[in-house]
């Protein structure tokens, strides 16, 4: 009899870590995880190292994406429907700094049907000759589950508070 | 938020505050970015349905100069055009507003976005 319960108890326990494991929240946490991994540098990357990256880098995108990005200070402004220009993009900011350190919290994920949204706050710490920028991003973000893999069709800021300037 | 409240201090926010009662004028809460780890401190200081304006620095609502006895730095000439406040937005603003207007996150929030009122 223990052993009945102990073996329906173990099964238990792996259904329900297998459905957290490959479960959309759980994936797309791990994609955005590895994003910033991707994004994020301590030192300047050597050629290899940036070309590896800004290649990885185009494949959190779907090729339909559309990127509507403008912080409030208007320090970071990216708009495009290409992402080639993501890369290039990129590449381009890898030239002005030494240090970019990018992470997403307060990640809430909406997932349904092969297709997902989510809020997440970009906070991005980034080292230039400029000295050191700090910048809060608060993201909605739409993805789709194709290939079996998830991937990013839409990146826009959320003005959270309205300002007047 | 200083002088009331300092930068970096550990605040405690009241998240049931407004479950059976609506968000008051002079309320200090918290704005939310997306979830629960970040968020700003500010002051409301504009209800729904009421039209707020700020003419060199001093606050006016429906045209009436809005008397703010927890501002204690010198007021910079901030100038907003009238704005009429929504259904479920409100107007917030922080206490030190001896900063440049460019440099200071104040505007329209909407409900959804304020997580409680401060405790202390």
């Amino acid at each position: 009899m223990i052993v009945i319960i102990v073996l329906a108890v173990i099964i238990v326990a792996g259904i329900i870590f297998f459905w957290w494991w490959f479960g959309a929240n759980h994936q797309i946490k791990k994609l955005l995880n590895s994003l910033e991994s991707t994004i994020s540098f301590d030192n300047r990357p050597t050629l290899i190292a940036t070309s590896i990256k800004a290649e990885r880098l185009i494949n959190y995108f779907s090729s339909d994406v559309a990127l509507d990005i403008k912080s409030d200070d208007g320090l970071v402004e990216l708009h495009t429907t290409d992402r080639e220009e993501i890369r290039d993009y990129f590449l381009a900011s890898l030239q002005r700094v030494s240090l970019i350190n990018v992470r997403f919290l307060d990640t809430q994920i909406n997932a349904n049907r092969g297709r997902a949204s989510l809020e997440t706050t970009a906070r991005v710490r980034v080292l230039s000759d400029f000295g050191e920028t700090n910048l809060i991003l608060p993201l909605r973000m739409v993805l789709e589950h194709s290939s079996g893999d998830w991937q990013i069709q839409s990146v826009s800021s959320i003005e959270i508070i309205k300002r007047y300037r | 938020m200083e002088p009331a409240y300092d930068n970096s201090d550990f605040n405690f926010i009241n998240r049931t505050a407004y479950w059976r009662k609506n968000p008051a004028r002079g309320d200090v809460v918290g704005v939310s970015f997306t979830g629960q780890r970040l968020m700003l401190l500010k002051r409301i200081v504009g209800l729904p349905g009421e039209s707020v304006a700020i003419i060199d620095g001093q606050i006016e609502i429906n045209g009436q100069v809005l008397s703010e006895p927890y501002v204690q730095t010198a007021k910079q000439p901030w100038q907003v055009p009238a704005v009429h406040l929504l259904d479920q937005e409100y107007f917030v603003v922080g206490d030190n507003r001896d900063t440049a207007q460019a440099d200071h996150v104040f505007g329209t929030v909407k409900a959804e976005r304020m997580v409680g009122k401060i405790l202390w």
